[in-house]
């Protein structure tokens, strides 16, 4: 089966049901017909059985979903009422409904559209519905798990379904026959010129046991509704009502239209498929005129046209609602997931935190501790340091100082000084002083031992000190000194490097 | 409309649950590198420790063997009876007599200062604090090369004083030889009369020398 849309209209007893699918571009009702269900909503879950059961049973495939009530417990009514702007009526509009025994106790949602009386006054249309049957409604068909998100309360917008482009202007009425009510709507184009409700509905037509006494009680029905079309004529004698349209059960919709014909003395017409614009309805399918109420909101969803009245708020709540519990839901299992998530990570991050800062701690006393154990180490390490660098120091003091071999020194003294001359005395100091004393017969061996200690390879810088004369064996004797340096010690006593 | 608010105000609601649990584990993670960078760095300086421990251990053993082997090019205090008994022997073999032999006590070897210019101030200062400045402990520790001045006086022809100083320079160990005075001893040539300072040197303690001095 092709995919399509599924209008419902839940009765009081009765639930119809239309399957629309687009054959060519153009809606056609390719399935439809009624269930008898218990629809007093004290058994939940029993609609969603219901509307499962005609998926199952019709094998057919919706992608949306649309309801339409058609019961006594809602509320339409008309009032007149002082001219007002817009915010004053949404204000007094719930009084008023309270005002009226029907919500007594009871939560209710509603709607209104004013139309123009006079100038003094408007007529206000006013509909109301509990919000637990709302509710309930909205839950059971959200339970089939199909897109749903169009409610309509008939017959409110049947007129606009049924007024023609060819005729917009003219007067008509609408009676509209439920099961336990009926409306009787009289309007121009999309205006309502009044809407009046009987508590007879389709049961109450029904139930007589014979046809005559079935008469009597058509008679006195559609008497109800004559009064109410001499009522329109006096108030607007102007405004002829020039059609009735009979929108009933298909058992009754002839007898109810020969009845309107002989006492209301309008043109009558039972709404067939060929007066819905747009809507294919092949022979396979068999024709109710009280199917329309379930695709009025279906065809307004798939055509151009927008109803008077629109019901999207009274969905809109309860999709709010559960909208914001779904969100809420989604919400906090996001949150949850998160806290969990990210809050695992840093409770792990903590303990890891909390770990490496002990660990930190032990490793700080373990260098603390070994430092200590090893203070005397340290120390003895850098006076070793210390003491060695002094060592050396002395060391290579030593060492220079022995730099002069005195074997070598005296070695060449006995073999680079002149023969000539008796040398009495060396006087060799650390510090490289050399004295040397002797005596001469000749004094110009004391300039040639000068020349010789500069010449030596051991000895530099001679210089004469002192000169003694004295007599030895009538000769003269020469009694010196000269003074040297061991060569390199003066350039070292000297700091020269 | 509606329900745009509600995502909107749950969308809101979960960007800023995430937006402080985020902040929150970025700090405590942040916190997590600062720690563990903190860690790694105590490690590595723990590591560097013990390193440092080993490795001057080993620089103590390779010190405390430099020591024995500078050691055995200094006399010991045992040592000196025998080299100076050895020194009358080798005297009395080779023509020298040995007229006075004067031994002083052991002090300190002091640098001079233009050698001492190649340490650093700090180590020059240290090394040279006065033994009051030191604590005993220090002291005991403090080594330094001591000399023994010992002051000789022989006699002999010159020949036999070049063989004795020769032999004096042949000993391993660090000696020096220095002052000498040679003078003809009283018409009695060829034998000379030869003083001079001979030092030995050996290893001691501030502490020994500071005993030494009192």
């Amino acid at each position: 089966m092709q995919k399509g849309y599924l209008g419902l209209e839940i009765g009081e007893k009765l639930l119809r049901f239309v399957y629309v699918t687009k054959q060519r571009g153009a809606p056609t009702l390719t399935r439809a017909g009624e269930l008898e269900v218990n629809l007093n909503f004290s058994t939940p879950g029993a609609l969603t059985q219901a509307v499962r059961m005609i998926i199952e049973k019709e094998e057919i495939l919706p992608k949306r979903v649309f309801v339409a009530i058609s019961r006594k417990d809602v509320l339409i009514h008309q009032q007149l009422m002082p001219k007002m702007n817009a915010a004053e009526l949404a204000e007094v509009v719930p009084g008023e409904i309270e005002k009226l025994p029907f919500f007594y106790n009871q939560a209710f949602e509603y709607s209104y559209t004013a139309f123009m009386h006079s100038k003094e006054k408007e007529r206000v249309l006013l509909v109301a519905v509990s919000q637990e049957f709302l509710k309930s409604v909205i839950d059971e068909i959200d339970a089939t798990q199909r897109p749903f998100r169009d409610i309509e309360i008939s017959p409110l917008n049947l007129k606009d379904l049924l007024t023609k482009s060819t005729t917009p202007n003219r007067c008509e009425a609408v009676l509209a026959v439920q099961e336990l009510c009926s409306y009787f709507c009289i309007y121009k184009g999309s205006t309502y010129m009044g809407i009046y409700r009987s508590p007879i509905g389709s049961q109450q037509i029904s139930s007589p046991v014979n046809e005559a006494n079935q008469e009597i009680v058509l008679s006195n029905w559609i008497g109800e509704f004559e009064r109410v079309v001499k009522a329109h004529l006096v108030e607007n004698s102007q405004l002829p009502i020039e059609k009735l349209w009979i929108v009933a059960d298909k058992s009754l919709s002839f007898k109810i239209g020969t009845q309107a014909n002989k006492h209301l003395d309008i043109p009558t017409e039972i709404v067939s498929a060929e007066n819905i614009p747009n809507l294919k309805v092949p022979e396979t399918v068999e024709w109710n005129p009280a199917y329309v109420n379930a695709l009025t909101p279906l065809l307004f969803s798939l055509g151009s046209k927008k109803p008077l009245f629109a019901f999207d708020h009274f969905f809109a709540k309860f999709q709010t609602q559960k909208y914001f519990m779904l969100v809420m839901v989604k919400a906090v299992i996001f949150l949850m997931a998160l806290t969990g998530g990210l809050g695992g990570v840093n409770y792990i991050v903590k303990k890891d935190v909390a770990l490496l800062r002990e660990e930190t701690k032990k490793i700080s006393q373990d260098i603390v501790m070994l430092n200590k154990q090893n203070e005397n180490l340290f120390a003895e390490k850098n006076a070793y340091l210390d003491v060695r660098k002094k060592l050396l120091a002395q060391a290579g003091y030593v060492q220079e100082i022995n730099r002069t071999s005195w074997t070598h020194v005296l070695a060449a003294i006995a073999t680079e000084l002149p023969a000539e001359l008796s040398l009495t005395g060396f006087k060799f100091s650390e510090s490289g002083d050399v004295r040397i004393n002797g005596d001469t017969f000749d004094i110009t061996n004391i300039a040639e031992l000068i020349r010789k200690v500069d010449q030596s390879s051991i000895l530099e810088g001679g210089k004469f000190d002192f000169l003694r004369e004295k007599k030895e064996q009538d000769a003269k004797l020469f009694n010196f000194g000269i003074q040297a340096n061991l060569r390199g010690k003066k350039e070292e006593k000297h700091g020269t490097k | 409309m509606e329900q745009n608010k509600i995502k909107k105000v749950a969308l809101t609601i979960c960007s800023a649950a995430v937006l402080i649990i985020g902040g929150l584990t970025y700090l405590n993670v942040n916190a997590l590198f600062k720690t563990r960078n903190q860690w790694i760095l105590k490690s590595h300086e723990l590591a560097k420790v013990k390193n440092d421990v080993e490795e001057i251990q080993r620089l103590m053993n390779f010190y405390k063997k430099e020591k024995s082997e500078f050691q055995k090019y200094l006399f010991q205090e045992k040592d000196i009876p025998g080299f100076l008994d050895g020194l009358s022997g080798f005297a009395q073999s080779a023509g020298i007599n040995i007229i006075d032999m004067k031994t002083s006590k052991f002090q300190e070897v002091k640098v001079p200062e233009e050698i001492e210019e190649g340490q650093s101030e700090l180590v020059r200062r240290k090394l040279n604090k006065s033994s009051d400045e030191l604590t005993k402990e220090e002291m005991e520790r403090m080594l330094t090369l001591a000399a023994m001045p010992i002051n000789i006086q022989i006699n002999g022809p010159y020949e036999s004083i070049v063989n004795f100083y020769r032999h004096l320079e042949s000993f391993k160990q660090l000696i020096s030889i220095g002052n000498i005075e040679i003078a003809t001893a009283n018409n009695a040539y060829p034998v000379l009369q030869c003083d001079f300072t001979l030092k030995i040197y050996s290893l001691k303690t501030l502490e020994e020398l500071k005993e030494n001095r009192q």
